[in-house]
């Protein structure tokens, strides 16, 4: 568990590292060309995944907009599946349901094209 | 206790692996071959590499199958239903492999979206501009 104070880069567009992290309280904000794409302030939220998971350097530039406290997960995605199978089942869960909805608009735009 | 079942099937080219609607939650992984997966007529996705997974879906969510699955060659799958935990728990190889292939589905259907997207603001810009 880590507190990362208002303000503080949880991690930098570009870098890469294998952590993936869980919120426990707080609120972060996923940033990219410091534009702000998207906020998480759920419990148990889940993020930094892509990165973590495909191996890739990361695409966003995380930060929390308040003091928040988060569960960070070093060696990534394995170490998450060894030691934590409910949240691998809640990551695959959330990630399936997140492909549903972005397959369904991606349909809706070529259909109405 | 382990309920996970685990079955191999080869598919003709053109046999339907599964069809949209059903209510089946086999979750699959290609072993040799082509498949292709079909929404409303529109392949969305394709898939060649022994290893992918597919149908992870319907696993997943326990929904009906949100797309047919067609084999577009010959193909090998290896297909297993049961609880996701005991997958994760016992099968972390192909847990693993579900994470990754949701993850880069996810980032290459977020990149198309975007992509349709900005040809939508393209298009509104150019006929703001006549």
């Amino acid at each position: 568990m880590k507190i990362y104070k208002k303000g503080e880069v949880i991690a930098r567009e570009g870098e890469f590292d294998e952590t993936c992290f869980i919120l426990m309280n707080g609120r972060i904000g996923i940033y990219k060309d410091n534009k702000l794409i998207s906020e998480i302030y759920e419990r148990g939220s889940i993020f930094g995944e892509l990165s973590s998971i495909l191996d890739q350097p990361r695409t966003s530039t995380i930060v929390a907009l308040q003091d928040s406290q988060v569960i960070v997960i070093e060696k990534g995605i394995d170490e998450l599946i060894k030691k934590h199978p409910d949240v691998t089942k809640k990551l695959m869960i959330s990630l399936a349901q997140r492909l549903v909805n972005t397959t369904n608009q991606l349909i809706d735009k070529i259909e109405q094209k | 206790m382990n309920s996970v079942y685990v079955s191999k099937k080869t598919y003709k080219k053109g046999d339907i692996i599964a069809i949209e609607g059903e209510n089946t939650t086999d979750c699959y992984v290609l072993l040799s071959g082509w498949v292709g997966i079909f929404k409303n007529k529109i392949k969305v996705d394709d898939f060649n590499i022994p290893g992918t997974v597919f149908g992870e879906i319907s696993f997943l969510l326990d929904k009906r199958r949100t797309a047919h699955i067609i084999a577009l060659a010959e193909s090998e799958v290896m297909s297993f239903r049961g609880d996701v935990e005991d997958i994760i728990r016992n099968y972390p190889n192909i847990a693993k492999k579900i994470l990754v292939s949701l993850a880069d589905k996810l980032r290459k259907t977020t990149e198309n979206f975007v992509l349709v997207i900005d040809e939508d603001i393209q298009q509104a810009l150019e006929g703001s501009e006549q």
